[in-house]
């Protein structure tokens, strides 16, 4: 729905053409690689964080080294891997979503050479940036992979063509910005492996545990910035979101489903959450009592044998 | 493709198959769930739940091929009656949540077995109410304009829809309590009967209200059944179902393991098939017709491919996860994923 393909248009209603190019479709590949990257990238830095909260405290340091260790590898493959896939995502979205890549960039003007714009306030009814902090030419060089390659301005398209400017470049820029942050964790991470002090460098070791939550942030920024950079389309170019609302719905009866989801996350995440940590404070165990085969030959329950359950003991 | 191929009966076939195994396979494991606040230690608790464990997320499966298969073979259809039950699907899958959460969490978070264990029980049975309530605004019908639901997001709560949801909440307890016959012995066994005769006369007071309601309250239904000859071609689909009542109040009664599970199944398929005459052909009631609110041949026939791929794949790993945990449920064997 962001590179629709594979389908025609008969009479207003749309008809599947051909699975394959359906599937297949030109934003596919880097969409898919870029995301499944990401949340191996995320997963990783759990990894890295509970490794070095365990080597910290001295509880089974045995357990975090490992964990430290084959986090930072895998990181130094899949970040570096990952900035390349997201590179070519963008040269994806310059083709086939030019007015999204120009809400990214917080570009109003169509130009060659156009600058890479650092931090600034995108003024939607103004139409330019307020208090801009810019590099000349480089937005053309990372977005073309040219000095001089033309990059297509916002003032280009009809302003309700435009997304939420501000949103998408904001979004935009707390997800390259934690990428930065993960490129520094894991280069000063082998920094001091060739030194042989990761291991006992407490104010690192924090740094990793903070970086616990850096991948979520990042993809939530992510798909915040694809999917609002891609109104006031559903589907790119062809329907608007205003047009695949359904008539009966009104405002409070979305409202009131968006709270009720919202109570129920406010009581499961926490929960979830807590339930995690906890298994993390209490550590590994000494003997992997669940991996132990039982009588028919399957693990035990959700209800764990009476005996182990905590509280009957 | 030279001749059309009328895919429409097929998918007809596959969506009422589909949904009639969600709510059979469902409908146990939900039933379990209401059951399962009444089991009186926590011992019993325990062996409940773990009687579902293994199987109740796949049959969560047949609700999403289901809800897909309609929104892709009939998407018309889709689009005007998933609008119509926006709250009850919303408090559906929300209810769905607590429900499976709770397989997860009771064990890991002992201090708060409690509120998962209400968790269990109350999410299953807003579920099944719920789902009730989509089935109650089916049979009455919606509020059409063209292509649209016209109605609001409310209409769907009437006094039908809550009664046919308390049919469901009754029906599915009925099948749990059959579940739970086949997969426990002793003394739970013999509480899973007694409240299996509760459900049962709960569940036939529910579908005999529903069944003279309906009549009543749509000419064209009522014409369908008390017609003649209509009424004597269709005189089986009651007395059949009679009859099955008063079979599985006598096997909730005997020694009989499969009885009152297999005799419950039969109260469902029958209740299936006599909504199913009440409505044919439509699949928006009084609106739209099954081939009218069919996607494109050419769509459905795409559909299919995938779906023929699929479907024998589904049933097998179904079947497999039932033979792998068939038998009685023990204190002792569990199963953790």
């Amino acid at each position: 729905m962001q590179t629709p393909a594979g389908f025609e248009l008969i009479d207003g209603r749309y008809f599947p053409k051909s699975w394959i190019e359906a599937i297949f479709n030109p934003s596919f590949p880097y969409r898919l690689a870029h995301t499944v990257s990401a949340f191996y990238v995320t997963t990783a830095f759990v990894v890295l964080a509970v490794g070095a909260y365990t080597v910290r405290v001295g509880q089974a340091p045995a357990h975090g080294r490992v964990m430290l260790r084959l986090a930072l590898w895998f990181l130094a493959i899949f970040v570096p891997l990952q900035a390349i896939l997201g590179d070519l995502h963008g040269l994806n979205t310059l083709e086939y979503q030019p007015a999204k890549l120009a809400a990214m960039e917080g570009l109003w003007e169509t130009g060659r050479g156009v600058p890479a714009s650092i931090i600034a306030w995108p003024d939607q009814a103004q139409e330019r940036n307020t208090g801009e902090m810019a590099i000349p030419r480089l937005g053309s060089l990372y977005l073309t992979h040219s000095w001089d390659g033309e990059v297509k301005g916002l003032k280009d398209f009809p302003p309700d063509q435009r997304p939420p400017v501000a949103i998408v470049y904001f979004a935009f820029r707390i997800m390259v910005g934690i990428a930065v942050l993960m490129v520094l964790t894991v280069a000063t991470g082998f920094v001091l492996m060739a030194r042989q002090r990761l291991d006992d460098t407490t104010w690192y070791l924090r740094v990793c545990q903070v970086m616990a939550g850096a991948g979520f942030v990042a993809v939530i920024a992510g798909w915040t910035t694809t999917e609002v950079g891609r109104q006031p389309w559903t589907i790119y170019g062809l329907m608007r979101t205003a047009e695949s609302v359904s008539p009966s719905l009104t405002g409070s009866d979305v409202l009131i489903s968006l709270l009720l989801y919202m109570l129920v996350y406010i009581i499961i995440y926490p929960v979830g959450l807590f339930l995690m940590l906890r298994l993390v404070w209490k550590g590994p165990a000494v003997s992997d009592e669940e991996a132990e085969p039982i009588e028919a030959g399957h693990p035990k329950g959700p209800i764990e044998a009476l005996q182990s359950a905590p509280e009957a003991r | 493709m030279t001749m059309e191929l009328d895919l429409v009966p097929i998918w007809t076939l596959i969506l009422g198959v589909g949904v009639f195994f969600y709510v059979a396979l469902d409908g146990f494991d939900l039933g379990v769930g209401m059951l399962y606040n009444f089991a009186a230690t926590r011992e019993d608790r325990n062996l409940i739940m773990n009687s579902i464990a293994p199987i109740w997320d796949g049959n969560e499966t047949w609700l999403i091929l289901g809800g897909v298969g309609l929104y892709a073979a009939f998407p018309l259809a889709f689009a005007i009656i998933i609008p119509a039950v926006y709250f009850p699907v919303l408090l559906m899958l929300l209810a769905l949540i607590f429900r499976g959460l709770a397989f997860e969490f009771r064990y890991r978070d002992a201090e708060h077995r409690t509120f998962w264990d209400h968790g269990f029980a109350w999410g299953s049975a807003l579920a099944a109410f719920a789902q009730g309530l989509v089935l109650g605004a089916f049979i009455q019908g919606f509020d059409v304009d063209g292509r649209h639901f016209a109605g609001g997001s409310f209409d769907c709560f009437t006094p039908f829809s809550i009664v046919v949801g308390l049919c469901l909440v009754a029906g599915y307890s009925l099948l749990g309590a059959g579940l739970l016959i086949i997969k426990t012995e002793g003394e739970l066994q013999a509480w899973a009967r007694r409240l299996g005769r509760r459900a049962l006369v709960a569940t036939t007071v529910a579908v005999l209200v529903v069944s003279i309601w309906t009549p009543l309250s749509d000419p064209v239904i009522a014409a369908r059944w008390f017609s003649w000859p209509n009424i004597a071609y269709l005189a089986p689909v009651p007395i059949i179902t009679a009859a099955l009542v008063w079979h599985v109040w006598r096997s909730l009664n005997s020694a009989s393991d499969f009885g009152p599970f297999v005799g419950s199944l039969a109260l469902f398929v029958m209740s299936y098939i006599g909504i199913a005459i009440s409505l044919w052909p439509f699949i928006v009631p009084k609106h739209y017709t099954l081939d009218q609110a069919a996607a494109a041949p050419s769509t459905q026939a795409f559909l299919l491919i995938g779906t023929l791929f699929l479907l024998p794949i589904i049933l097998v790993y179904t079947a497999w996860s039932y033979w792998v945990f068939r038998g009685k449920v023990r204190a002792d064997i569990g199963y953790h994923h």
